[in-house]
This record gives structure tokens, C-alpha cells and sequence, in this order.
């Protein structure tokens, strides 16, 4: 049984640690701006995906039964068994029969070979749904990357359209860039 | 950060060919920006990031504002272009652009400043020492060449301390 519970938990949290490391990976395609209509229409359709998550949360919130609490469980390793990503959330649980994953002050990290941060993912508060691999997060939430911090309130993001929609009070604050030659 | 360096090169270029000052001049140097926006959409996939309503731009060097702000990425994640839409508006300490639509494409090196459609023109204003205002309906900008063409335009130069009598003799002498 708890073997069952551990393997649970621990599937949970890969879902959750896969699903935002997903956005730190590079695009592969491009879009000109005649195409701007059509992505429109795809924005479209993923805040009304949004919509649904949002939903879900409710749902979730409303059938929590005994999340596990204070969880810490690194994910995955680098090819030398150190630690690439780790998740510590305050409460997590898995709705099998729905295949959504609720947690709470989830905390993502990834690290380089060496065990440096190389980003960190926090928020407040979230669903992922595993079979549309994307998630909503209604309170803040925040992505810290390489010198660059994204954050804002009401998150949608879709693991699989490597999609993030800030609905409030969206910010991006870099303080890593190079600007050779630009003056006023 | 290629959107923030974007920015940063939008602004650098509006005032292309106009009074520098070298002590502004930053190279190769890092410094931090702010972007907030009412909304943010971004598109690893495709390729676009969208900031939508109240879009602020903070960076040390100049501040912008648009009501919409689209960033287009190409398959590496690298500028392609930038567009800024509704009352936009870039400022540093003298200078000032302020147009109803803006674009930079990186490949032809270009910006383009568009007034408002049968609404107010693209304007460019320095308020330093030496005053001047630059007006049109749409402004490019050629930044390697640092070439402008101005389309439906008034330019309004400050002729203060200037003698117009020698200035007009000069001309006169102009065969």
C-alpha cells in the first residue's frame, strides 16, 4: 500500500515537474504575421481551454481528499545520476479517475550537470491535466530563467502548444541581455 | 532576452540620425528591463509573444508604451520582428516618437512609424538644445544606412541663435 501511495505521489509530481519544464525548451517554428489571424483564432481556442482548467480547479479543490503534504522528489537525473529536476510542493494529489494532478506552493527545479539552478517555476497554486498536458494556476505564478523572470496571476499554460497565457498583471523583468551598439 | 534587446534596438534607431550624445552611448553593456502588460501570451510553437493592454516597457535607456505589443520569433527564437499598436509612444530624457502603429522588421534593418488611419500623424520630437519635430504619415527608417523617408510630412526646426539673414545669403549664393 504504501509502496502504491509512493508510486502515486511520485507520478503526480513527474507529471507536474515534466509539464513545466516543458516551457524552457526552444521553439521550432516560426510564424510571420500573415499568419497572425489564424493564431489568433488559436488563442482563442486555448483561453477557452483555459476556461475549462479553470474549472477543473474548482472541481479539484472541492474533492481533495488527503493530499500528501510537504512533498520533495526529485524527477529526474542527469546521465551521471545527479539531480536535474526536483519538485517540493506543500500538498499534492492525484485524481486518477480524471487524470488531473492539484497541488499547492509547488516549486519547480531544474539544475545544470554541475548543481546549479538553471530555473525554478513556483506557483501558488495549480492543476495540470496529464492527457491535454496543459494546466491553470488561478493565483501567481512565476518562471525564473537565465536572468529573465516571467510572472503574473491567472497562468494558462499547455505543455504541448509550449503555450503560456498570463490573463493578470503580467511582468517580464530581464536583466540579461547584451545590447552591443545601441545607444540613443 | 530577444525581446527586450528588440525593444531596445526600436528605440535606439527611432532617434537614428538625430543629436547623440556620446555619454549615452552603451556597448556591449547589460542592463535590465521591465516589461508589464494588462496580458501576455507567448507562443514558443509559432513563435509570438503578445503583450496585451497597458504595455509598459522600462528599460534605463528609454520607455514605451503601446496598448498592444507583438513580438515575432523565428525557429531559434530569434527577433523577427516586433510590432506595437495604439497610442504608441517611446521616450527618453529630450527625445520622443509617437505613432498609432510601429514595426520593426530585423531582416530589412527597417523601422516604420505609421499615424493613426484619418487620426493624427507619426511624430518625432526632440526637446533637447536644439529643438525640431519631424511629422508624417508614415516614417521609415533605414537603420544600417540610417536613411528616414517621410511620407506626408512637416518638419519644424528651431531657429534660435541661427542668423536667417546669412542663412538665406548662403542660399542665394547656391547656383
Amino acid at each position: 500500500m504504501e509502496g502504491t501511495f509512493e508510486n502515486t505521489r511520485r507520478r503526480a509530481l513527474t507529471a507536474l515537474a515534466a509539464f513545466f519544464a516543458a516551457f524552457l525548451v526552444q521553439g521550432v517554428f516560426a510564424l510571420d504575421a500573415d499568419g497572425l489571424r489564424e493564431w489568433l483564432g488559436k488563442r482563442t481556442i486555448l483561453e477557452r481551454e483555459a476556461e475549462r482548467l479553470a474549472v477543473a480547479y474548482t472541481n479539484c479543490l472541492a474533492n481533495l481528499r488527503e493530499p500528501a503534504i510537504d512533498v520533495t522528489v526529485p524527477v529526474d537525473a542527469h546521465p551521471d545520476g545527479t539531480v536535474k529536476t526536483s519538485i517540493k510542493a506543500a500538498k499534492v494529489q492525484f485524481f486518477p479517475e480524471t487524470g488531473l494532478v492539484w497541488g499547492e506552493d509547488v516549486v519547480v527545479s531544474m539544475f545544470s550537470a554541475n548543481g546549479e539552478i538553471e530555473a525554478q517555476v513556483s506557483a501558488a497554486s495549480c492543476v495540470v491535466d496529464r492527457t491535454s498536458k496543459s494546466g491553470w494556476a488561478p493565483g501567481r505564478a512565476s518562471v525564473v530563467y537565465k536572468g529573465t523572470e516571467v510572472c503574473g496571476e491567472s497562468v494558462y499554460f499547455s505543455a504541448e502548444e509550449e503555450y503560456v497565457a498570463i490573463s493578470r498583471g503580467a511582468k517580464i523583468v530581464s536583466s540579461d541581455m547584451k545590447l552591443e551598439g545601441v545607444r540613443l | 532576452m530577444a525581446i527586450a534587446a528588440a525593444l531596445a534596438v526600436i528605440s535606439a534607431f527611432v532617434f537614428a540620425g538625430q543629436e547623440k550624445p556620446a555619454t549615452n552611448s552603451v556597448s556591449a553593456a547589460k542592463r535590465s528591463v521591465k516589461i508589464t502588460s494588462r496580458r501576455a501570451d507567448a507562443d514558443r510553437k509559432q513563435g509570438v509573444i503578445l503583450f496585451d493592454g497597458e504595455v509598459f516597457v522600462d528599460d534605463a535607456e528609454y520607455k514605451m508604451h503601446a496598448d498592444k505589443l507583438y513580438v515575432f520569433l523565428d525557429g531559434t527564437n530569434e527577433l523577427k520582428r516586433i510590432v506595437a499598436l495604439g497610442n504608441v509612444a517611446i521616450t527618453n530624457d529630450t527625445r520622443a516618437g509617437y505613432c498609432d502603429k510601429a514595426t520593426y522588421t530585423k531582416a530589412a534593418s527597417r523601422i516604420v512609424m505609421y499615424g493613426a488611419e484619418g487620426g493624427a500623424n507619426a511624430r518625432l520630437v526632440d526637446s533637447g538644445k536644439r529643438k525640431s519635430e519631424l511629422d508624417g504619415r508614415k516614417i521609415t527608417f533605414w537603420i544600417d544606412s540610417e536613411q528616414v523617408e517621410v511620407e506626408g510630412s512637416t518638419v519644424t526646426i528651431d531657429t534660435t541663435g541661427i542668423d536667417m539673414k546669412k542663412e538665406a545669403k548662403k542660399l542665394g549664393n547656391v547656383k
